[in-house]
């Protein structure tokens, strides 16, 4: 069966052709390992940072909630709770932060060859995965070393993971979108994840805000995600029907980000 | 029975925003919009900048045609390749093709000097189009011909230019497809490894593969096509045989170059120039001329109020400057024919080539109702004063007061 191709004027308003997509994942793996390769060939800066970063985190959030405010986590440990916490965010703050600067970096590409632009954000979505497993992996070490094993909960770590790929992925579209029409938008970047990563129940329990403001936390989608992938690694309290809102609004952003970022690619290589 | 057709083009139009009023930055557009708030000024230029880089083609290639493309700078080629190559949408109009077709408009897309050759391979071809099973079988092929065997696990930043651009290339020759497009890429490398790259092209030819070429190397496409294209301000201005259609575009650059060409037309538009011209016989200028132009604008139905821009462009269709007239309500009356007369002041343009672009549109930017672009070729000449230093050294020469070795300054 021949290859057959039709160019038409962008006129539909949905157009994100999944089919395309699937023909292409040979080149999205490739896109991954590419970002993985050059990640660790980069001499050892790279990969301290890969590390330290999240190490840091994990002390300063431990320190500042665990020790100063001596925030309470019933029986699970302190910086159990934090690092279980942080594993979700971690891997939202990467794809989130990495999409639009993946996007801008690629500028020569998207000038020069044709391919569905959406496998940037998504590349990065995969390589993210990495540090995420990574995260995991230490946390059971921790755990085990503290001698308090893993949840049987967490075989639903999985769904959760999918909640947050959709949140991290949606949020990473719109911020390539908006990369793409506004050069100067992924400055704000850091400045949203700071905040972000006090907002986010990551070293404190949703439990600690008051019940008449707690759907404030809740409208933020990471809250519930992140608590409901801590309850599958730590066990605790089922996470509360906030993980519906959660989802809803994951599955929200996910497409809206597609809508946009599809709206926005096709301008990208006719910006003189 | 006839061949069967590898790409079918209906009607392909293109308009590009040049240098658009929309800003390009966060900082940009809050500043931007926040002025326009407040001194509730509307007068956007957004539309003044339209461009239509593409204006109708229509063409078939069948299968293992060998079809050249040729035209001066931003006549359309590069547009039509991107948009044959999808990297950027059409405007209006449907292209068709059939079969897998490769585009190489770049050697070395997506090389990374961290990685090693072998990596980049993979990643470039990939990029290209090509199946993970394709290349590992051809790898050592490209290796070899690339001449690379000894340093394909180096990382890339070891290798010099020249060895990068045979790597691409290489890349490129052994891509599997049934349409090829090319964009210069015959020009990379030295001597020796051109000669074998157009040995390649001329294999892939021979093979059947259809092939869309666009090349400022007129001889290689008297050698390679079956066909040549020439296009003219987005429109195809003549097609066929090879030989003549390059001497045709070969004769239209010379004529260009010489006497003054003339702009004439007749238009169903609401308004738009029926005529343009130099007062001069000759395209060639003397730098301490002016330029004198004369037109002729043709209203067809009553307007209130519209702007008349004409700019001057230079050889790469970019604007040295433009100027811009409003034309009243008295005059726009149907039937009515408006003479005008633009005059550029001597001394300032520097010698070069250069041409114009008119245009008529509604200052809100809502319509645009003419637009011709690129013509009035002149030649600005030096007269044997200094100045003819300056013709590559920027478009306008201003007088500029020096005061160099003045211990007193």
């Amino acid at each position: 069966m021949k290859e057959r191709v039709s160019i038409r004027p962008v006129r539909r308003l949905w157009q994100v052709d999944f089919r395309e997509l699937y023909s292409y994942r040979e080149l999205l793996y490739i896109l991954a390992y590419r970002d993985l390769k050059v990640r660790y060939s980069q001499t050892y800066i790279g990969v301290l940072w890969a590390v330290i970063n999240p190490v840091l985190t994990i002390v300063i959030l431990h320190f500042a909630f665990g020790k100063v405010a001596k925030v309470e986590t019933g029986e699970i440990p302190h910086i159990v709770f934090t690092i279980a916490g942080l594993a979700g965010w971690m891997y939202f703050a990467n794809v989130a932060s990495q999409s639009g600067a993946a996007v801008l970096g690629a500028q020569d590409l998207i000038k020069k060859i044709y391919f569905p632009r959406l496998l940037l954000p998504m590349s990065k979505a995969i390589t993210a995965l990495i540090d995420f497993g990574v995260i995991i992996l230490c946390l059971i070490a921790i755990m085990l070393i503290k001698g308090y094993p893993p949840s049987p909960n967490i075989v639903f770590l999985p769904f959760w993971l999918l909640l947050i790929i959709l949140v991290a992925l949606g949020s990473g579209l719109w911020i390539s979108a908006m990369t793409i029409r506004y050069r100067d938008f992924l400055h704000l970047i850091p400045l949203i994840l700071r905040i972000g990563l006090f907002i986010t129940p990551i070293a404190f329990p949703a439990a600690l805000i008051p019940d008449n403001l707690s759907f404030v936390l809740y409208l933020n989608p990471l809250a519930g995600i992140v608590e409901g992938a801590r309850w599958s690694v730590v066990g605790g309290a089922m996470p509360g029907p906030y993980w519906i809102s959660a989802a809803l609004l994951a599955i929200g952003l996910f497409f809206s980000g597609l809508y946009i970022f599809q709206k926005m690619e096709k301008e990208a290589a006719d910006v003189i | 029975m006839s061949k069967p057709i590898a790409i079918r083009v209906n009607n392909l139009h293109k308009k590009f925003l040049r240098n658009r009023h929309r800003s390009g930055t966060l900082r940009e557009a809050i500043t931007e919009s926040t002025k326009r708030f407040l001194e509730m000024n509307r007068m956007g230029s957004a539309q003044l900048e339209d461009f239509w880089a593409l204006r109708g083609l229509s063409f078939e290639i069948t299968q293992g045609e060998v079809v050249g493309i040729i035209g001066r700078n931003g006549a359309g080629k590069s547009t039509l390749l991107k948009i044959l190559a999808r990297i950027s949408p059409p405007t209006k109009g449907e292209i068709d093709i059939e079969g897998r077709l490769a585009s190489m408009l770049e050697v070395g897309i997506g090389f990374h000097h961290d990685l090693s050759g072998r990596d980049n391979v993979f990643i470039n071809a990939a990029l290209m189009g090509m199946k993970q099973r394709e290349v590992k079988a051809r790898i050592d092929d490209i290796v070899e011909f690339a001449g690379l065997t000894e340093f394909i696990d180096t990382p890339m930043k070891r290798y010099s230019t020249g060895m990068i651009a045979r790597l691409g290339f290489a890349i490129l020759a052994h891509i599997e497809a049934d349409i090829l497009l090319v964009d210069e890429v015959l020009s990379v490398g030295d001597a020796d490894f051109q000669r074998r790259s157009f040995e390649k092209m001329e294999e892939k030819t021979k093979e059947g593969k259809t092939v869309i070429f666009v090349s400022h190397q007129l001889a290689a496409m008297r050698k390679l096509c079956n066909r040549c294209i020439y296009l003219e301000e987005g429109r195809i201005a003549r097609q066929g045989n090879p030989d003549q259609v390059i001497d045709y575009y070969l004769g239209q650059v010379d004529q260009a170059e010489r006497s003054a060409t003339n702009y004439q037309a007749s238009k169903d538009e609401p308004v738009y120039f029926s005529y343009l011209g130099l007062a001069t016989e000759q395209s060639q200028i003397k730098f301490t001329d002016e330029i004198l132009i004369r037109g002729n604008i043709r209203v067809n139905q009553r307007l209130s109020n519209i702007q008349v821009c004409m700019a001057m462009l230079d050889r790469y269709g970019e604007r040295v400057f433009s100027s811009i007239r409003n034309l009243e309500e008295p005059m726009l009356f149907p039937g009515n024919e408006i003479p005008f007369e633009v005059t550029i002041p001597r001394s300032i343009i520097a010698p070069n080539h250069y041409s114009f672009l008119f245009q008529l549109y509604l200052p809100p930017g809502v319509d645009m109702f003419d637009e011709v672009a690129g013509v009035l070729p002149v030649r600005i000449v030096d007269t044997g004063t200094q100045l003819a230093q300056y013709e590559n050294h920027g478009r306008v020469i201003i007088p500029c007061e020096w005061e160099m070795g003045n211990q007193n300054v």
